[in-house]
């Protein structure tokens, strides 16, 4: 019997592609997320362990600052240029604003502060999401960027784009 | 085109390991150039490019085969500083490229190429494992010659004439990206997300038993709509990737084996840069990456010209803003 490899794979692609329709055909309308994502939420009083063993809570922090701004981080080359920008960018123009990155991914508090120091982060606060509180708790991934003003209420959660995102609602606070 | 060559072209559709997130990296993927029947002055007029396989002169279909190995091994900065990945990480992706070249004319050829990939992590203590069906990729090649190009020794300026492949791509969207509803992390990514058009041109000469070949490529991102993230739904913005460019140099040399089958050995040395992303037109300046690549390759070809098999290491020599990456590619091509 003949067989028309031709065909064959022709008939193969197409059942490819057809079963990958959502990403073929992006849409820029809103959709209802099932996920739990906070914004525009009054949310719980926190409590904060770092990379160096202490611990905060969100109304300690937002005691003497104005807003949190949290950014989760993986420590991978896209997590390192957002969080460059975050520091000479986007911090030194809000003194009066805590920023915080999220380690969820190290799994302890000495791993934390080993990572944060090989990756040249010393001089800046990490918090250590060791049993993934955080991250279940705003549905965080890698450039996760949540902003929590002094009512405790979620302005702002999303992946980090271009750092403007984070600005326009600082500003406005 | 001698079928052996080894081309290293960057390729960022191939969105590899979730550890980075990389649905958002581009990988290195191999060029196999593939091999033409003897009978036709052996023509080296086939092979692969970073857009596809290219169908050697005179015949009408080829199938190829390929699986990758692609180990990860830190990353550079934006700035060009080298940084290792945290303690512990072992990031793997593979993929099993699955490529249709078919002759639409004389001078005109079509090719498909659909990747399965596979993502092995362990990043900082967090285990995953994904497959699932990576970017595909349609592209469309014109044979800007008539004649086999491929000589053996140099008899005047028309022996000197190279072959020269204009083409098209275009990527699909097909692997699963940051923004399907099929994605809860970043550790779920197969593809980017994104259409993208690419010129392509190969220039090759082959003088037996050393060839040379450039090959250029310009891409363009097109814009898309998001609407939600990790499958979280977002507030409507418009993204688009930066435009990219590569640019790839080979120089294979050719043994004949006593059989009548030959074995190629190329190197090839690669540059991609891909300029920054835009969010609703809004410039992201922490994005845009630049990547060196080394590539080293073997193939055989059969007395016939019809089975070649190949295998080839690709290594980063330096980047701004991706990993630094490995790529072991064994593969198989048949044509017909």
């Amino acid at each position: 019997m003949f067989i028309n490899v031709k065909y064959i794979a022709l008939l193969i692609i197409v059942f490819f592609i057809t079963g990958c329709q959502e990403d073929l055909m992006p849409s820029n309308d809103p959709i209802e997320s099932t996920s739990v994502s906070r914004e525009g939420e009054v949310i719980d009083d926190l409590l904060f362990t770092f990379s160096d063993g202490s611990s905060s809570s969100i109304s300690e922090r937002l005691s003497t600052h104005d807003a949190v701004v949290l950014y989760f981080t993986m420590w991978c080359p896209i997590c390192d240029a957002h969080m460059t920008h975050i520091r000479s960018q986007i911090q030194p123009q809000y003194s009066n604003v805590d920023f915080i990155f999220v380690d969820y991914i190290s799994g302890s508090v000495v791993e934390t502060m080993n990572v944060q120091r090989s990756s040249g982060y010393t001089d800046f606060n990490v918090i250590a999401d060791t049993n993934n509180e955080l991250e279940a708790y705003f549905n965080g991934t890698m450039a996760s960027t949540i902003i929590i003003n002094k009512n405790f209420l979620v302005k702002l959660n999303g992946l980090f784009k271009t750092g403007n995102e984070i600005k326009s609602v600082l500003n406005k606070l | 085109m001698n079928p052996t060559q080894q081309v290293d072209m960057p390729i960022p559709e191939v969105p590899a390991n979730h550890g980075y997130g990389i649905g958002l990296f581009f990988t290195l993927v191999l060029f196999i150039f593939g091999f033409s029947p003897a009978s036709n002055a052996a023509s080296c007029c086939g092979g692969g490019a970073s857009s596809g396989i290219i169908l050697p002169k005179f015949n009408d279909a080829m199938i190829d085969m390929g699986f990758s190995n692609e180990t990860y091994n830190g990353f550079w900065t934006n700035t060009g500083q080298y940084k290792d990945d945290p303690k512990g990480s072992n990031l793997l992706q593979r993929r099993l490229n699955v490529s249709y070249a078919y002759r639409l004319a004389d001078q005109w050829q079509l090719s498909v190429g659909m990747p399965l990939v596979d993502n092995q992590n362990t990043y900082s203590g967090e285990q995953s494992s994904v497959q699932g069906l990576g970017d595909m990729s349609l592209s469309l090649w014109y044979e800007a010659f008539e004649k086999v190009t491929c000589v053996y020794r140099i008899n005047g300026w028309e022996s000197l004439k190279p072959s020269i492949y204009l083409g098209t791509s275009l990527t699909l969207p097909t692997g699963i990206s940051p923004y399907s509803d099929r994605v809860d992390s970043s550790f779920d990514i197969t593809g980017l997300g994104f259409y993208r058009l690419d010129a392509n041109i190969i220039i090759e000469k082959t003088v037996y038993p050393y060839s040379l070949s450039w090959q250029g490529q310009y891409g363009y991102a097109f814009e898309r709509p998001v609407n939600q993230e990790y499958g979280q739904g977002v507030s409507p913005y418009n993204k688009q990737l930066g435009n990219r460019n590569a640019s790839t140099f080979s120089a294979a040399y050719t043994w004949f084996l006593p059989n009548l089958s030959m074995l190629t050995m190329t190197a090839s040395h690669s540059e991609l840069e891909e300029k920054s992303a835009r969010y609703d037109g809004i410039k992201d300046t922490s994005s845009g990456l630049e990547k060196t690549t080394l590539g080293l390759s073997f193939a055989y070809s059969n007395a016939i010209r019809d089975w070649i098999y190949k295998v080839a290491i690709n290594q980063a020599n330096e980047g701004n803003n991706i990993p630094k990456t490995q790529i072991i590619t064994m593969g198989v091509s048949h044509v017909y």
